[in-house]
């Protein structure tokens, strides 16, 4: 049976769908009664908790195969990435080697020269532990899935503070230390500084956070 | 630790992570009028005093903490490496004012003096500092400006990793820290002190522009040493327990030995005409209250080396009884530059009082304003200034002695005006003729030093 879910936080699209059986996240945010979700959720691993999500019948699915034969059949596992560009006090924190927890699984690597982390993750793993061991040590945990789209105020803190313009916890409400960081933001980017989202601050903050993925 | 950051999946992130990095470091380096460092780090002699000879000392094992101006909520803690550092994460952090917190392993919260050391267990620590708290004001997570309160001597802004720090600091992320420690311990062993009680304090410069070779000398295998050094800037370093001798001064005080009886003050002062410095004489005023109401020391009790150390004599020194130590006179320790008034105005020291000189010493001076007593003068021939005055009735020069040794000097009472006597007079003069009263101090008994006598002697 159809049904409407409603969003918790750590939810992403890939993770509804999988939480339903649904191999393809595409089948329901594709769905014509979710045309609402794909015009204000443009990306579809970023929703907001609340969000409500129609989730359609679902296709059983028919395989031709013989009766008297054994068959092998692959479930295709969704794979997802984490894609992280890591600075350190303005900088790229280049070449540096780190670990990567999520779940049960512990993944080493060295960063980019960019800084640039990007590794295969588990679908539904809510937290990351990503410790880097050089010269200055980090332990910093992740909450995947857990960023806000840029439309909500929180989902700009979060992004803010992310970039190092700290503006405390990311609780969705205006503060002193709010406007201190989009105005720190705005002087470092050259805008025109008032403290307060417009467009083009709006644009740069996409622009500065979500990076082109690479190639 | 900063909140969890969250990030999304399949999506890029940035995530810049924000931290500065302290530097715990005792350097011994002083900023100058113009601003400029000098390096006055310690040279490594004396045993133990630098890992890194040459090149001040890195503060290990310090425990670093990142806190929030008013609640005092901690946002992050290190502890120092090897080297002093330690890095203190301002991820997430409003731009705003902050609180760095430094505490050494072996810390006290008090300043050097009566309050450290004494009843701490064997065997003492090396070193101890006092914490410290810099104040900061964060932007981006990086220092905008970072200030310790002014009256603060045991630390100061920048070290030898990052001297040249200008001020206001443009965002950095380097917070250098020169923290000086308020004890340091010598390696050659000190001794309790048996019988005497602690009676008196010396006050003594260290004949030298810079601290760095007394502390050498002070923490390494030689004999030398004092309780507390007081460095330029007001800083005081202890090195020696109260409770044990330090040996500081030779001669004689009251007949007995200032290091058995005393307390040693060293000031970093280059024996000359430079002055001593505000913030030295207010250290050594509040360290002299302090040891005098800890161990209920008469507070006249407090003198130079130079009216200790009238003579030279030889001294044994108990960890190696067959080695002397030849302590002659010194003549400019602390030296007339040195303002007793500046003590007497606390109650510190002795204070002359107004004697009237009336008939005193034989009425050698009554009508006789030029008059001065001179080497080899003699009651016995009423040789007087070299002149035979038959007429001068009594023992001049043998009260005089008995003065002198009544107020403590080492001085021989044999109505002979000898070297002991001449000595006596002339660190006499040196203390009581010393900052705005000062004058000559030739060793002559004139009439304004026998009035200076019977001043300090006070009332019969």
């Amino acid at each position: 049976m159809s049904e409407n879910y409603t969003a918790q936080p750590g939810d992403y699209m890939e993770l509804i769908a999988e939480k339903f059986g649904f191999r393809d996240y595409r089948i329901i945010y594709d769905h014509p009664n979710n045309s609402h979700i794909k015009k204000f959720r443009p990306n579809p691993h970023i929703l907001y908790p609340g969000d409500s999500i129609f989730i359609p019948d679902m296709d059983p699915g028919h395989e031709p195969a013989d009766t008297d034969k054994k068959h092998k059949f692959v479930l295709k596992s969704h794979k997802i990435k984490l894609i992280l560009y890591i600075r350190r006090n303005g900088k790229p924190f280049a070449n540096q080697s780190y670990k990567l927890t999520v779940g049960l699984q512990t993944q080493a690597g060295k960063t980019a020269a960019d800084g640039l982390i990007e590794k295969d993750i588990p679908v539904g793993e809510p937290v990351g532990v990503l410790t880097f061991t050089g010269s200055p040590p980090y332990t910093r945990k992740l909450n995947l899935g857990f960023l806000h789209p840029i439309s909500k105020r929180s989902g700009r803190q979060m992004r803010l503070n992310n970039l190092g313009f700290g503006c405390g916890a990311p609780s969705g409400d205006e503060s002193d230390a709010y406007t201190a960081a989009i105005r720190a933001f705005q002087r470092r980017y050259q805008l025109t500084v008032t403290g307060s989202f417009n467009q083009h601050t709006l644009d740069k903050l996409r622009s500065e956070y979500e990076l082109d993925i690479p190639s | 630790m900063p909140d969890p950051a969250p990030v999304s999946v399949d999506t890029p992130n940035v995530l810049d992570l924000r931290s500065i990095l302290v530097t715990v470091r005792t350097d011994f380096l002083w900023r100058n009028a113009d601003g400029s460092f000098d390096f006055h780090w310690i040279s490594g002699a004396g045993g133990h005093v630098a890992t890194n000879p040459g090149n001040g000392e890195p503060i290990a094992g310090a425990t670093v903490e990142l806190l929030r101006l008013h609640s005092g909520a901690i946002l992050d803690t290190a502890i120092t490496d090897a080297s002093g550092q330690a890095f203190l994460e301002t991820s997430q952090l409003p731009d705003g004012n902050y609180t760095v917190q430094i505490t050494p392993k072996n810390w006290r919260n008090q300043l050097a003096g009566p309050e450290i050391a004494e009843d701490d267990p064997a065997p003492l620590p090396d070193r101890m500092y006092h914490p410290l708290e810099v104040a900061v004001s964060l932007a981006g997570g990086l220092i905008d400006i970072a200030v310790i309160d002014a009256d603060v001597a045991y630390a100061s802004l920048g070290n030898r990793i990052q001297p040249l720090w200008p001020a206001p600091v443009m965002p950095a992320d380097h917070l250098p820290i020169d923290l000086k420690p308020i004890w340091m311990r010598k390696v050659r062993p000190t001794r309790s002190r048996t019988g005497d009680k602690i009676q008196m304090i010396v006050v003594h410069n260290t004949d030298g522009s810079i601290i760095t070779g007394t502390i050498n000398t002070f923490t390494g295998s030689l004999a030398n040493g004092a309780q507390y050094v007081i460095d330029l800037n007001g800083h005081v370093i202890k090195f020696v327990k109260d409770h044990d001798i330090a040996v500081h001064a030779g001669g004689s005080w009251h007949g007995k030995s200032p290091n058995d009886i005393g307390i040693g003050i060293e000031v970093v002062h280059k024996e000359g005409e430079t002055e001593y410095s505000r913030q030295q004489y207010a250290s050594l005023i509040d360290l002299l209250n302090r040891l005098v109401n800890a161990y209920s020391i008469d507070p006249t009790q407090i003198t130079g080396h130079s009216d200790v150390g009238t003579r030279g004599v030889v001294t044994q020194d108990f960890t190696a009884p067959d080695a002397t130590v030849l302590d002659g006179h010194r003549d400019n320790d602390p030296g007339q530059v040195f303002q007793w008034e500046r003590l007497e105005q606390k109650g510190l020291g002795m204070i002359p009082q107004s004697v009237m000189l009336g008939d005193a010493y034989g009425k050698l001076f009554n009508g006789a304003e030029s008059v001065a007593l001179k080497r080899k003068d003699n009651d016995a021939s009423h040789t007087f200034e070299g002149k035979i005055r038959a007429g001068t009735p009594g023992k001049p020069i043998r009260e005089v002695q008995q003065d002198l040794a009544g107020i403590g000097y080492s001085v021989n009472v044999n109505g002979i005006y000898d070297e002991s006597t001449e000595l006596a007079v002339k660190a006499f003069q040196r203390h009581f003729f010393s900052g705005t009263r000062r004058r000559a101090a030739d060793g002559r008994l004139d009439k304004e030093t026998a009035q200076m006598i019977k001043n300090v002697k006070g009332a019969p």
